[in-house]
């Protein structure tokens, strides 16, 4: 949000919230909290979010972002297209109340007044995001009536580590096999996760689009694990006939990468199609034209298949 | 200043065979064969050591690296094999690297020998357990296809606080599975992150690999053994 943006806000605000409301709201933009905007949680949750996004709504104009000013302001999503935005509040923590003297209701409506109001949005909704599933079962269950129509909560865990975060969330592994075609292999998920987490915290002061996000982390990817749309490429006819003679050979193109599996062994050549690299392995194939398994696996192992 | 003696503690100091073992690993200009020969025997005794521990029972999957297989890891296959009720082998290439700051280290090939999921338990080797990065992948890479009772790891010289690193990364129904078996412990590793004195400097290059890209080209012979006893 620009200088005059955040002017004009606090000014509706002030005018439509009170004074006092504003205080509040100044309060918590300059807090402790929002100064540590980049710790592990909140990253972890903002990818996740990304990669939701780009697979279920790669055609619309979605902005993402955690330096929004506001009451629920961990991570704000902006949908351009069907105007709309949702608004995460993440808590670590035993102690979350609605309605207390900390109690998070009154943030809630004053964002959603916001939204409305001031943003001009379609439809907003408030997602509390809660790390301890005790917690979450509590909360989830005791969202106050002149709320719920427009808030929810959501169990999300805050693990030490993304290895851990891909064991423990079925959710969180599916968003990131989606953008891998790999889906299921974690070693592979792992290393999208943390390009994802440098691209977020080398851009996201700057850059809100999903798609831009998404693209300025497959950019810099190496290894590149990311999937690949639409990819016209395929194997040459000469290299494909001499390896349907193989027996017991397995393979297919995956990512843009020749997968292979035989006799137990199974992995991908290092380079991808259309690469001199990868090129070079086929001229071999074509010029030796292995007729075995072993003498195939000599190829691909030795000569390009290698990290 | 501490000695690199000073910072390595035994797991059984009466056992001499451990120690000059060690040892052996970490003679200057130590040639290849000798080196791999040395792995070759801790895998052996590393392997008696677990006889303690397993079940003659059950069946095990043994969780190597390629440049393990055919020396630390064959050593405990060796020891093991007519022990226990089956031995299953599997093999992994990994690409250790920094991603983002973070170690990551992705397997561009595997091998997993028949029945390998039907193992009670899994017995994972490493020459050397630093940031364990590797082990922890390969755990990971295993875990829901062979759901195992317990899981052994197993190393010649473990860093002090590898094993922490290493249950950070998991929740705790699989990190409480984790046993450790290893001759010594180090409290020291350089910038790097190479464990001082350790096994005498990068494994690869002392078991007469060319660096981690060499080793990543290498079918070892354990493995192509049993490839073609298979195909």
């Amino acid at each position: 949000m620009s200088a005059a943006e955040n002017l004009s806000l606090h000014d509706f605000v002030k005018t439509e919230l009170g004074a006092d409301v504003l205080d509040k709201l100044i309060h918590q933009s300059t807090g402790g909290d929002n100064n540590n905007k980049g710790n592990k949680y909140e990253q972890f949750f903002a990818v996740y979010k990304l990669a939701k996004y780009y697979s279920e709504k790669p055609d619309d104009d979605i902005e993402i972002s955690s330096q929004d000013v506001g009451f629920v302001d961990d991570l704000t999503v902006r949908n351009k297209t069907d105007s709309s935005k949702k608004n995460y509040q993440l808590k670590d923590s035993k102690s979350v109340y609605w309605s207390n003297r900390r109690g998070i209701k009154p943030y809630f409506k004053r964002q959603h007044a916001i939204d409305l109001q001031f943003y001009r949005v379609d439809e907003t909704e408030m997602i509390l995001v809660l790390a301890q599933k005790d917690v979450y079962d509590r909360r989830s269950k005791d969202v106050p009536n002149d709320i719920s129509s427009y808030t929810r909560c959501m169990y999300f865990p805050n693990p030490d580590t993304v290895n851990e975060l891909l064991l423990e969330s079925k959710e969180f592994k599916e968003a990131m096999g989606k953008l891998c075609p790999w889906p299921d292999e974690t070693d592979k998920l792992e290393v999208v996760t943390q390009q994802l987490l440098g691209a977020w915290a080398a851009h996201s002061k700057t850059v809100r689009s999903v798609n831009e996000l998404i693209e300025r982390a497959k950019a810099g990817a190496d290894p590149n694990f990311f999937q690949v749309p639409h990819s016209t490429l395929t194997l040459d006819e000469n290299v494909t006939s001499t390896l349907d003679e193989i027996d017991k050979l397995r393979y297919e193109v995956k990512g843009g990468y020749l997968n292979y599996s035989l006799g137990g062994l199974s992995g991908f050549v290092g380079h991808k199609l259309g690469t001199p690299e990868f090129q070079g392995i086929c001229d071999e194939i074509i010029s030796q034209k292995p007729a075995d398994a072993m003498a195939l696996i000599a190829i691909l192992v030795g000569n390009g298949d290698r990290a | 200043m501490i000695s690199p003696a000073q910072s390595r503690t035994y797991r059984d100091p009466k056992d001499e065979q451990a120690k000059k073992l060690l040892s052996s690993l970490l003679v200057e200009n130590v040639s290849a064969d000798a080196y791999r020969d040395a792995m070759f025997r801790i895998g052996q005794h590393l392997g008696n050591t677990l006889k303690n521990t397993l079940d003659t029972n059950k069946s095990y999957c043994v969780v190597a690296t390629v440049e393990d297989a055919d020396f630390l890891a064959k050593g405990i296959i060796n020891s093991l094999e007519s022990y226990v009720n089956k031995v299953y082998l599997t093999c992994f290439w990994n690409d250790r690297r920094k991603v983002n700051d973070a170690s990551v280290a992705p397997i561009y090939k595997k091998y997993f020998e028949e029945g390998f999921e039907s193992a009670d338990e899994m017995i994972v080797v490493k020459s050397i357990m630093s940031g364990s990065c590797v082990v922890k992948t390969n755990i990971t890479a295993l875990f829901d296809q062979v759901d195992p009772d317990a899981i052994y790891v197993v190393s010649p010289v473990m860093h002090a606080e590898s094993d922490k690193k290493l249950e950070r990364q998991f929740p705790r129904s699989i990190s409480n599975l984790f046993k450790y078996v290893f001759l010594a412990k180090d409290n020291k590793s350089t910038d790097s992150g190479e464990v001082i004195p350790g096994i005498g400097g990068s494994v690869y290059e002392k078991l007469g690999f060319d660096g981690q890209k060499h080793k990543n080209t290498i079918i070892p012979r354990i493995v192509r053994c049993k490839m073609l006893a298979s195909l």
